[in-house]
This record gives structure tokens, sequence and C-alpha cells, in this order.
């Protein structure tokens, strides 16, 4: 696949790094949603659904972070050809702010655990 | 090419242009007449046809909604029966939903990007032609069922287990099984091509950052399709199978779980709502501007909004299952993302009223604006109480009743329709020549805004008072008849407005000469001069609004003193830029009208419809020429390079052909790779979640389950289709030279590949497994299905290219049908090879 500017395989890594914080934020919900209703049909401790979700929260974030404060540099390391974008500025900001929505989800979904009891439905 | 396009172009070119040129193109792109008008492709032509259609499908089920509301007028009315009344609500919320919202939305893509973009045309005109005509055949057979009692009555939904034939016997669900299923195949043909187009039609110097918003939100509303629609594809399919055949998809009994009809339904429903809102807003956030006579404020952050959108629309479905019994924390995970979805929404209408607010002059309250402004209202008013049932015990107090009935259509009126009527007045001096009547207008506005209001303002009140959805009638003792009654009156009133448009809309039909480029003072490369090829000259871009930027360039365009004013292959053409940055690339040769994309149609519609009524074999018939229909279309789009390369204006030279990661037909290959991976990870999902609902059908011991001596055969036949595949790129011959050695690879490639998914497929059988004893055994055999299918084109790409060989069109530089074919190879033997390791790996890892 060629590589050059302009060319496929420098569009899909673009696209893909510049749609980091999103991205990041649907693994972090299949993760732990998926994590948790295995953990709830199996019988799994509710400290295990806990620390299940801290964990990959926490992850989540850690991942985030980056995107959020060096989207340039991020975005030089994973596009070939960079400084000769016309869009680049566009694209990194892009990404960063997509990040900082990406990390508010994360957090408000994550937080839940501290309040909810694990596997319990309401009725 | 001579001169780099990274330089800035050497634009306007020097007038007077060659005579002629405008002539040329005006013939070349000539709309056929009469009994040939159904073969024409022209986005202009088949994109109001199709917006017709939708028109024509939001008007029916209207009038259905007018007969439910005037059952639902009096207390214990008998205007129409229950049986009836089941098909009206099922037939009018799915027409709503698949023959009126996405089409609609789809329609103005078709129409309206290759304008924006001044592009001639989007890149697969026959691909959109096709997905229309299947749409129109399609959608008028399933809308006609209710009219001799085979309407479906699950509702728009269809949950099981109401929709297992043991409760609804008939071929009546199977209408909307197989009829909604072919007409989501025909969406998911539609965004490979408003993908493929924004990505690789865009004007030399459009990058990225000067793209029009509306083409953003139709970026994100196909890219929402092509992964979310193939989950209810696949459900469709299991429920299907299931009705049909038995196979226990949704039965509890045998191991199957009816809520999982509900994941896949609502996984594709739930961002279905912002697939038909996305491209709404952004025609909104292209509305607004113009009639501010400012720029939108908040470029970026609307992209970003409308990116976020789309990936948090994918977040909310469990939110429709909030009463299902899902654990307590699982319901917050998603209350969550319901919430947090409203951020991204809110950023645009806080960017819409900033750039009203910013208008140097006043804001300007044409019947766009107004419309505009009634979707602001009505829209919002709609979000809250989504943000009210995004909140679970909320939620659990009015699940099922008339609350949500308004919820739904506040969104889905106030996000959708009212920003339709806009454009319908914005754009009609593009299309019809003329503007709609102002005064009818500002009537149709209030009309329909009170109307709206009127009929579903109380519903919230009545739901809360306990009333549910879809109830035939109600006792005069509950209290709802005052409500009831001034839902309907609101019902007429909105109807009144619509018919009242209508009037209007025919009244301007007629054909005018008074045609004004740009009356708004828009500032978009739609409203350049130009006919029915679009712009007369694809310009050089250099901002967001161009006609308020680069002063003269409309005349410029106009006079053909930009990029390609002719036609130098002789045939209909556009350009092809880079994704990003909008490069000139080459020039694509596109086709022209024909017949074998209709027929192609006209047989696959005939295929579905005739498999619902059980006629197996005139299906299978038109299923077969169906394919060789498409056969017939395909084998004109490769045209090769020997026209090119050829000269676009202002000293640069453009090859005339592209193959392999460069043209764009790969990328579409690429994009339909997409669409088989979202299917098969719905699929993967499926099995996994029956896996955690009921463990005990899955084996307990080795010996239950199919030998691994098979799926190592058929891994072994795996890799050798891989390589086949390979080695036949490799050997492809000279230009006007031939190679036996290409075919036999090219055909060994193909076979090896449906071998191994029988090889699969048989060891199953020898260990005595039969699909409908259990799910686990159903969705084992699902697993070769979908891998089959994908062998079967595989199979027949592979004839075809074989064809091409022998008939000296295939070679190392027009090589472009064998790469796409080994691109589906490779994908087929990927999948296959994952779904093989899941089914015999995963429950030997948990016996």
């Amino acid at each position: 696949m060629m590589t050059r500017n302009g060319q496929p395989g420098s569009f899909f890594r673009t696209t893909l790094v510049s749609l980091g914080g999103p991205l990041i934020w649907s693994l972090h919900l299949a993760l732990v949603y998926g994590g948790q209703h295995i953990a709830c049909t199996t019988g799994t401790t509710a400290r295990g659904v806990y620390w299940w979700v801290i964990g990959i929260s926490l992850l989540a974030l850690a991942l985030l972070l980056p995107f959020v404060f060096l989207p340039h540099r991020l975005l030089r390391r994973f596009t070939p050809h960079h400084s000769s974008l016309r869009s680049a500025h566009f694209l990194a900001e892009l990404m960063r702010l997509l990040a900082i929505l990406a990390t508010g989800a994360v957090l408000w979904l994550g937080l839940s655990v501290f309040f909810i009891p694990a596997c319990a439905a309401l009725f | 090419m001579n001169q780099s396009a990274d330089e800035q172009p050497l634009l306007p070119t020097k007038l007077p242009g060659p005579q002629g040129e405008a002539q040329e193109l005006l013939q070349i792109w000539a709309t056929p007449h009469g009994w040939r008008l159904p073969t024409e492709v022209n986005n202009l032509v088949i994109g109001l046809f199709y917006m017709g259609a939708a028109l024509m499908f939001f008007v029916l089920a209207g009038l259905l909604a007018l007969v439910m509301r005037s059952q639902l007028a009096l207390p214990e009315n008998d205007l129409v029966s229950q049986g009836l009344y089941n098909q009206l609500f099922t037939v009018h919320g799915t027409t709503m939903m698949f023959l009126f919202a996405v089409p609609a939305v789809g329609a103005l893509g078709v129409i309206l990007l290759p304008q924006m973009l001044a592009a001639r045309d989007l890149p697969f005109p026959r691909l959109s032609a096709f997905a229309i005509w299947a749409y129109v055949i399609g959608g008028s057979v399933f809308f006609l069922t209710i009219f001799f009692d085979l309407a479906p009555r699950g509702g728009w939904f269809m949950y099981p287990p109401l929709t297992l034939t043991e409760y609804s016997p008939g071929d009546n669900e199977d209408f909307w099984l197989l009829g909604i299923g072919f007409i989501e195949i025909s969406a998911i043909a539609g965004a490979i091509e408003i993908i493929v187009g924004i990505l690789r039609t865009r004007p030399p110097g459009m990058s990225l950052d000067k793209l029009p918003i509306f083409a953003w939100a139709m970026l994100i509303f196909a890219g929402m399709i092509v992964v979310a629609f193939p989950a209810v594809i696949l459900a469709t399919m299991l429920l299907e199978l299931e009705r049909a055949f038995g196979w226990p998809f949704f039965t509890a009994a045998q191991g199957g779980d009816p809520l999982l009809w509900q994941h896949l339904f609502w996984f594709f429903g739930h961002p279905e709502v912002y697939i038909i809102f996305l491209p709404a807003a952004g025609l909104v956030s292209m509305i607004v501007p113009t009639m501010a006579r400012t720029r939108l404020v908040g470029y970026r952050l609307i992209v970003v909004a409308l990116i976020a959108t789309g990936f948090f629309s994918f977040g909310l479905w469990v939110h429709h299952m909030f009463a299902t019994g899902i654990p307590a924390l699982s319901l917050a995970f998603f209350s969550a993302a319901s919430m947090a979805v409203a951020v991204p929404s809110g950023i645009q209408v806080f960017s819409w009223i900033a750039t009203m607010a910013k208008s140097p002059g006043k804001f300007r309250v044409t019947t766009p604006s107004l419309f505009v402004l009634g979707m602001l209202f009505i829209f919002t008013l709609g979000g809250l109480t989504g943000v009210m049932v995004a909140m679970v015990p909320f939620d659990l107090q009015t699940h099922d009743t008339y609350f949500i009935v308004a919820h739904l259509h506040y969104v889905l009126i106030g996000g959708m329709v009212f920003p339709m009527f806009a454009v319908y007045y914005y754009w009609a001096p593009k299309f019809i020549r003329r503007k709609l009547s102002e005064r009818l207008g500002r009537w149709v506005f209030w009309l329909m805004f009170v109307g709206f209001n009127v009929a579903f303002l109380p519903m919230h009140v009545v739901g809360l008072l306990g009333m549910p959805r879809r109830v035939w009638t109600y006792s005069a003792e509950l209290g709802w008849g005052s409500y009831n009654m001034v839902s309907t009156v609101g019902a007429y009133l909105l109807a009144a407005g619509v018919l009242l448009f209508i009037i209007d809309l025919v009244r301007n039909l007629r054909a005018s000469e008074d045609k004004e480029d740009n009356p708004w003072g828009a500032g978009t490369l739609e409203w350049l001069p130009g006919d029915i090829y679009s712009a007369r000259s694809i310009p050089h871009v250099t901002s967001l609004e161009p006609l308020w930027d680069q002063p003269g360039l409309a005349s410029q365009v106009g006079a053909g003193q930009h990029y390609l004013p002719n036609a130098p292959t002789g045939g209909r053409e556009t350009l092809v830029t880079s994704a990003i940055d909008a490069k000139p690339q080459y020039v694509m040769q596109m086709p022209g009208p024909g017949w074998a994309h209709v027929l192609a149609a006209v047989f696959t519609a005939a295929t579905f419809l005739l498999l619902t009524v059980k006629a197996v074999i005139p299906a299978i018939v038109c299923a077969v020429a169906a394919v060789a229909s498409m056969l017939a279309w395909a084998w004109e789009l490769d045209k090769g390079p020997a026209k090119g390369p050829v000269e676009i204006g202002a000293g640069i030279s453009l090859p005339v052909y592209a193959s392999g990661p460069s043209g764009h037909g790969w990328w579409a290959m690429v994009v339909l790779m997409v669409v088989g991976g979202s299917l098969y990870l719905a699929y993967l999902f499926s099995y996994l979640y029956l896996w955690t609902v009921a463990p005990q059908v899955w084996p307990v011991a080795v010996s239950d389950m199919a030998s691994l001596g098979w799926p190592l055969l058929a891994g072994v036949c795996l890799a050798g289709a891989v390589l086949s595949f390979r080695r036949a790129g490799a050997s492809l011959a000279e230009a006007g030279k031939k190679n036996s050695v290409t075919p036999l690879l090219t055909l060994a490639g193909a076979l090896l590949l449906a071998l191994a998914i029988w090889m699969e497929m048989y060891g199953h059988w020898q260990a005595g497994i039969r699909p409908t004893q259990s799910s686990y055994a159903a969705l084992i055999y699902i697993s070769g299905i979908l891998s089959g299918q994908l062998a079967l084109a595989t199979l027949i790409m592979a004839l075809f290219t074989m064809a091409r060989h022998y008939a000296g069109l295939l070679d190392r530089v027009r090589r472009a049908t064998l790469e796409n074919t080994s691109l589906l190879a490779y994908y087929t033997a990927a999948q296959a090879l994952l779904g093989m390791v899941m089914i015999h790996g995963f429950p030997r890892m948990v016996a």
C-alpha cells in the first residue's frame, strides 16, 4: 500500500489517530459493559466488577491524555509527511477536542460504579 | 503532471477558451427522453426522483397517521378494527423511518453533494441509480401490503416473541423482514457512494478544513450507516431464519433470547435517530450563515460535535431497554452515555444561535429561516425530554406511554422534518429554477408549527396520565378523550400545512427560465452557475465560503476558466483528488445511461419479494437474472488508461485511470469490507451474548463438537486461496498480452475459498449438529452462511475477472477488477478464519 501523503495508507492512519478519543471511548464502553455483563452472569464478585470498571476507566483516561495534551506530536508521529498537510492544524485541534469530550464521557460512565450495585437489577 | 498541483495554480485561464466546450458538455450529459428516461444515472435527475419518492412516502405515512388520529379522537371509537390499527402503526413507523427519513436524507446527498463539491457527479452513478430503483420498487410493494391485509403488525421494531411464527403466522411479518432488509442494502449502497464521493471527488484545494458542514454531516451519516445497518440486517436474517426454518435464536426454551433482537435492533435503531438528524443539522449549518450573512460561528466545534454525536450515538442503544431487567449498573453506563450525547448536540444549537446573533444586519426571516427557528424550538424540547427519559427512574414511569410518542416525534419532526422543509424552500431555486412562494411558505410554516405542537404537546400529558402506546381505543372513563381530540385537531392542521406546501411545489414545477444563480447570496459552491453537468468548470477552492472570499469566482467558473471546462476523454468524467488535502490525482471516466442497473434493481427486488411469499424457484431465477444484470453493468466500468493523460487546465495534465489504493473502486471495496466487518462483529456479539444467557446449550465436552481436522483442513485451503490471489496479481501480463496462469490462479483461489467454508460446515454436520437443535447449533451455521455468501460473491467476481482477461480487458496496468476481487477474497478468508477460531476455540476454552 502506498504511504505517500494523500494516499490511502496515510489517510487511514491520519483518520485513526484523529478519531483516537472517541475510539478509546468506544472500546472503554464495550469492555466495561461486556466485562460487567459476563461477570454478572457468571457469578463473579461485586468487588471484581468494581475493579474491572475502575481499571479499564483509568487505562482509558491514561490513553486519552496524550490526545488531549499532545495532539500535534501524535499527528506528526502517525502521519507521514505531516508538515505538508494543509489541514494538519485543523486535524490536531479536532483530535484534542474529541479527546476532551471522550474524557468527559469516560469519567461520567466510570464514576457510576461508585454509586450503584454491581449486578443487582432495579426490579 | 506538468505543473505541481501543490503550487498556486495558474487560474483563471485566459479567455476566450476553445469554442463549443459548453455545448460538448451538454451533449455528453444530456438526459435521455421518453421510454429511455429510467436509464439516466445523472445525480440531478435521479436525485430529484429519489427526493420525490421519499416525499411521496412521507405523505402516504402521514395519511396513515391521520387515520390513526381519527380513530383515537373519541373514546371507544370503531372507525378501524384492532387488527388494521396494528398494521397502521407498524406501516406508519416503518415507512417514516425506512422509506422517508433515511432515503430523504440520502436523496439530498445525491442531489446536493456533487453541487457542493463542484463534481460532475458522485463516483458510482449507476450504484446510486440502482439503490434508488431498488428502494422505490421495494418500498412501494411494502407499502401496498396495507391494502391487502398483508402488512406486518409487530410495530416498527418487530420485537420477538410477538413476531415469531407461533404468535404472528402468515406472511405479514416476512414482508417487513425481507422488504426492509432489502431496503437497508440499498441504503448501504448509497452510503458507500457518499463516502467515496466526499473523500475523493472534492474540488482541488478543498482540504478537510474547508469541507462544507453538510458534507461533513453526510460523511458521518454514511459512516454510521456502514456500521449500524449491518446489525439490523443480521437481526432480520436471524428472525427470518427462525420463522422460516425454526433456527431458535429467539426462543428461550432452546437457548435463544428475545432480548438479542432488542440489542441488535437498537444498536441500529438508536444511531438511526442521529443518522437522520445529523445531515439535517448539517443543512441548518448551511442555511443559518447565509440568512445571517456571516460565517458560521465555531466551524471546528461543529465538526467535533458531529463526529462526537456519531460515536456517542452507538453507546445509547440500551436506553431503549431500561425496562427489561438489565442490571442497574449497566443501565447507569448507558444513562451516562445518553446524557453525554446532549453535549455535542448542544454545541450545534448554541453555534446556530451565536451565528444568528453575530449577523451584521438583521437575521433574514425568510421561510427557510422560519423552519430553522421552528426546528430549534421543537428539537430542543425533544432533546430535553430525551434527557428526562435518559434517567432510568423517569423512564420506568413513562416507558411505552404516549410521553415517549411525544418525545420521539419532537426529536424526529423537529430534528429532521422541519429542517427538510427549510431545505425545500432554500434550495428550490437551484433545482426548479425559482423560489417557492414566500407568502404561502409562511402559511405552510405556521400551519405545521402550530399543528405539530397542538398535536404532540398534549401527548406528554396524556402519557403521564398513563395512556399506553399502540392502543387501538380507550375507555371514556379514563379521561384521555379531550387530550386526544386536541391532538387529532393538531394532526389535521399539520397535514393542512403539508398539503399547502405540495400545492405550492406543484404550482412552481412548471419549466421556468427566470433562474437566478445565487438568490440568497450564499457562499458555497452549489450556487455556482452550471447546468445538468454541475458546474461549468471545477474551481480551485481556497476557503470555506469560496463565493464570498474569491471575487469573480462564479463568473470565472461559468466561463470555463477553471479545471476541466470540457470533456477531454469524450465522455462523462470528473476529477479525483486526494482524501485529506484534495490534490488532483486523476480524471475519473464515468458510466452513462444504461438499462443494466435498472434490471438489476428490478430482479433483486423481485428476488426478495418472491422469497417473502415462499416462491423459491422463481426467486432463484430472478436472483440469477439480477447477478447477470450486475455483471453486464460492471463490464463497462473499468475503462482503462488509453485516453490519457489529459489536460485539465492551468497547465496540469492528469492520467485517466488509477488502480490499487489510488483508485476509487478500491476505496469502495474497503468500505464494503467495513460493512462486512460490522455484520460479522454483530454476529460475534450475538454468539457471546447467547452463551452468557444460555450456557447450558453450549457443548459440555469436546466430544460433542466437530473434529478439529475439518477446520485445520479448511485453514489450509484459506491460506491456499490467499496465495492463489496474490500470485494471480503478480502474474498479470503486459498490456495487450494474455497469460493463461492468471485466470487459473484466480479461479483456484475462489474455489479454495468456497471449499474451505464447505469443509467447515460439513465438519459440524458430520458431528451430528443440526441448526434447529439449539441456539448454539444455529449460531455456528450462521457463521458459515455469512462467510459462504462472501465466498459465492468472490467466485462470481473471479469468473467475471477471468472473462475480462480472455476479452483482453485485464493486464498489468488495467488491473482494478482483479484487485477488487482479491480484496474481497482476503477479507473473506480473514473472516472465515476468525469464525473458525471462535467456534472451535471458545467452547473448548469454557467447556
